[in-house]
């Protein structure tokens, strides 16, 4: 039953395109399996990482609209301060 | 009085369209609607922006409009001041509609491009600054070499006809030849012209190489000087004039 998420590594030299909104360091860069992701800085001891790949699992499950979120390493900074994000187009 | 436009890219045809512009005076804000949106609209995938729901109508606000205030950095990010950094901004010029101009503001999540009027400086010469565009489609070869380039390094622009995008694509290459992406887009018509007359008087050299982490958008920043006639006016298409007649504005 015991499942851990994967972590994924981002090379230093991803980073494509500054994302201006919002208040954390991020941006955009492209995966090769997982296309175009954005990648947002989380706040150490804050739980802002693991709490949003949560919501995204628990959307999931309820089957609501949502982006998928993945926890990622990047400049080797721990674990539970980063996390990744796909990029989805919304449709409108 | 600063000048900047908006281009919009169709997302099927990749065409860009110059389709507003926006100026401060010091104290307001004024957006309108440039004739190039009445090309854009024949696109069926465009749209008017939702804060202009009237294309001749100029729009005033003391506050830079949401539009292009979303596409700068809050000055309390982290990352600001690395930013600021590698735009080559010194303090004083720390103002959003600099910042805009320099940067491009473009967005990962919709294709608007900004760009300056590009303005004559007291000895009569043009001072243009770009960042190289299109490196992250180049083989890493070109990746490499922008990574090793040096402030006051000459480039220099090729014809890249066929293009299959634009067939007014600039190519930049550095002394021995070596290709590293892109001139920008609004610039190249007037450099045709401007290259039948005497492609002596366009000379590019590299201003800032920005290594990572900076994102590749700001890897190579370049220093465009043109020498042209008194008679030439760059981005000077009907496209980029105003919509609102100069009678209706001259009303407000």
């Amino acid at each position: 039953m015991n499942q851990k998420f994967e972590v994924y590594n981002i090379a230093s030299e991803a980073p494509e395109e500054n994302e201006y909104l919002g208040t954390k360091e991020k941006f955009w860069f492209h995966h090769d399996e997982l296309g175009k992701c954005l990648y947002k800085k989380a706040r150490s001891n804050t739980g802002e990482a693991w709490s949003e790949k949560i919501a995204a699992q628990l959307c999931q499950l309820l089957t609501l609209p949502h982006a998928r979120q993945e926890l990622a390493l990047y400049e080797q900074q721990e674990v539970n301060q980063n996390k990744l994000i796909k990029f989805q187009p919304q449709l409108s | 009085m600063t000048k900047l436009f908006l281009a919009w890219q169709s997302p099927k045809t990749h065409r860009w369209f110059p389709i507003g512009q926006l100026t401060y005076d010091g104290k307001n804000y004024d957006f309108v609607y440039t004739h190039g949106v009445e090309e854009a609209t024949a696109d069926p995938s465009f749209r008017l922006l939702h804060s202009y729901p009237e294309k001749e109508r100029t729009y005033t606000s003391p506050e830079l409009f949401p539009l292009f205030n979303n596409r700068l950095m809050r000055s309390s990010r982290p990352d600001y001041l690395d930013y600021i950094k590698s735009l080559d901004l010194q303090e004083a010029e720390k103002q959003p509609m600099t910042i805009l101009a320099r940067s491009g503001g473009r967005k990962a999540t919709n294709t608007f491009e900004i760009f300056s009027y590009p303005e004559k400086k007291e000895d009569g010469l043009y001072e243009i600054h770009f960042f190289v565009r299109g490196l992250r489609y180049m083989p890493k070869a070109s990746i490499d070499r922008a990574n090793q380039l040096q402030p006051k390094e000459r480039l220099y622009l090729m014809q890249d006809s066929q293009n299959a995008y634009d067939s007014n694509a600039l190519l930049l290459r550095d002394e021995q030849s070596h290709n590293l992406g892109y001139c920008p887009r609004y610039l190249t018509a007037d450099l045709a012209q401007i290259f039948q007359q005497d492609s002596k008087s366009v000379t590019v050299e590299v201003k800032k190489v920005n290594l990572v982490p900076s994102p590749m958008q700001f890897r190579v920043l370049c220093k465009m000087t043109v020498e042209v006639e008194n008679s030439f006016e760059f981005l000077s298409d009907r496209e980029y004039q105003p919509l609102v007649s100069s009678l209706s504005l001259a009303s407000e």
